[in-house]
């Protein structure tokens, strides 16, 4: 009877438990006596068993593809300048953006949908590169004897824009503080930027980061140093 | 006798939490590269639970940086009673409950029954399906318990204090979830 008791009390506290038991986190002295029940009962046996495929499959790697660096420079923008404004979270949940799409689709479709967009991104920029470079020089090509223009020796920031920009805001948003792209992409889809004129002072400079800091549309920008390309 | 299944926190985990110490003492200095450091070690663990928790890519990146924000903030006001990263990830927890409030219901599952009976993989692969599914239909707090307790490691003390809730809560809040879940995989897998 005091048998089938502690063996009661064993079974009870072992299917409260066996969680921690399965992710190691449960106090070694506790383990052996429920370790011992669960060999013994079957019941619990199939738990444990199926909790450590559980753990497992919860534990596997899904595609996510999250671009830590790039969300650090934004947190990194914010603790420079901790006066900007923030955007406010998004009110209403975008499908396209839940976890069921990114998790349920296979890896395949969700590296092709991304490489779409970039090379959609990366198409629209150069055109649009293309387009006013001709429109500045005047010519439809540029010689190794043209005349250089001021943003290949002058400051450069770098900076990330969000994916969704579209070519008209990117021009409107880049002719706003006089900048050019100069270069780019580059790993996780900076761009590097120059400006012309260029900026007469180090405050004048700062002024166009600040405002390209204060668009939305830019998700970082940071001013590239002396001899660091 | 089954074998015992040491993992998240022996010995490598003590000092794991003793360099996190360290680097949250250099963060209270205002050391921006300690801060980096510390950022890129719990991005992806904090990535992976909070698109659990809101199911939202764009929300979970919001929160990771809200939530190193404080760290940045407070990083001198931790007294090491918990592990590093049990503070870290109960402010992630807050602030993504807060965010969820102002953002409102996740997005309506689709099309899980037509497609969990369309194709036939092995086993573990259709669990691994299967449970994102079955995870996003259980409540906030038992997809939170079961998420902290198997995919961050995280003991059951540990999350009631992430949680903030007494720890037969988490233990009755597991229970459920397990419970549930065995029932909702079972339905997706459909008869045999």
């Amino acid at each position: 009877m005091k048998l089938l008791s502690k063996r009661s009390t064993l079974h009870a506290r072992a299917e409260l438990v066996i969680p921690w038991l399965v992710n190691g986190s449960l106090p070694a002295e506790a383990q052996p006596a429920l370790r011992e029940h669960i060999a013994a009962c079957r019941e619990c046996r199939e738990d444990y068993e199926e909790q450590v495929r559980v753990r497992t499959a919860m534990r596997a790697e899904g595609p996510l593809v999250f671009a830590a660096e790039s969300s650090y420079q934004k947190l990194f923008a914010r603790i420079q300048n901790p006066q900007a404004g923030r955007e406010p979270p998004a009110a209403e949940p975008d499908p396209s953006l839940a976890l069921h799409s990114v998790r349920r689709t296979s890896p395949i479709v969700h590296w092709l949908a991304a490489a779409a967009i970039v090379q959609a991104f990366a198409i629209g920029v150069g055109a649009w590169m293309w387009h006013s470079s001709s429109a500045a020089s005047g010519a439809p090509y540029m010689t190794l004897t043209s005349t250089s223009p001021s943003y290949v020796s002058g400051a450069r920031v770098r900076v990330l824009f969000r994916t969704d920009l579209s070519v008209g805001a990117l021009q409107t948003l880049l002719h706003g503080v006089g900048a050019h792209i100069i270069d780019g992409p580059a790993d996780g889809n900076v761009y590097t930027l120059g400006f012309a004129p260029a900026p007469g002072s180090s405050g004048a400079l700062a002024k166009r980061i600040a405002t390209l800091r204060a668009d939305p549309a830019i998700l970082f920008a940071e001013p590239v140093q002396n001899g660091v390309r | 006798m089954i074998s015992a299944e040491q993992d998240p926190m022996p010995a490598s985990g003590r000092s794991s939490d003793e360099r996190e110490c360290a680097l949250l003492v250099r963060i209270a200095g205002r050391d921006s590269a300690a801060m980096k450091e510390l950022y890129l070690l719990y991005h992806r663990r904090l990535a992976r639970f909070l698109m659990r928790l809101t199911t939202r890519y764009d929300l979970a990146e919001e929160i990771i940086n809200d939530t190193f924000w404080v760290v940045w903030q407070h990083a001198g006001d931790f007294r090491g009673a918990s592990r590093v990263s049990t503070w870290i990830l109960g402010i992630a927890y807050r602030r993504g409950l807060k965010t969820l409030r102002y953002a409102g219901p996740p997005p309506a599952d689709i099309e899980v029954e037509a497609e969990a009976a369309s194709d036939e993989p092995a086993r573990q692969e259709e669990l691994n399906e299967w449970l994102d599914v079955a995870l996003r239909r259980l409540p906030l707090e038992q997809r939170t318990v079961i998420e902290l307790a198997y995919h961050v490691g995280h003991s059951c003390e540990e999350i009631a204090s992430i949680m903030q809730c007494p720890v037969n809560t988490v233990k009755t809040r597991m229970f459920h979830a397990r419970r549930k879940l065995k029932t909702l995989l079972t339905t997706l897998a459909g008869p045999d």
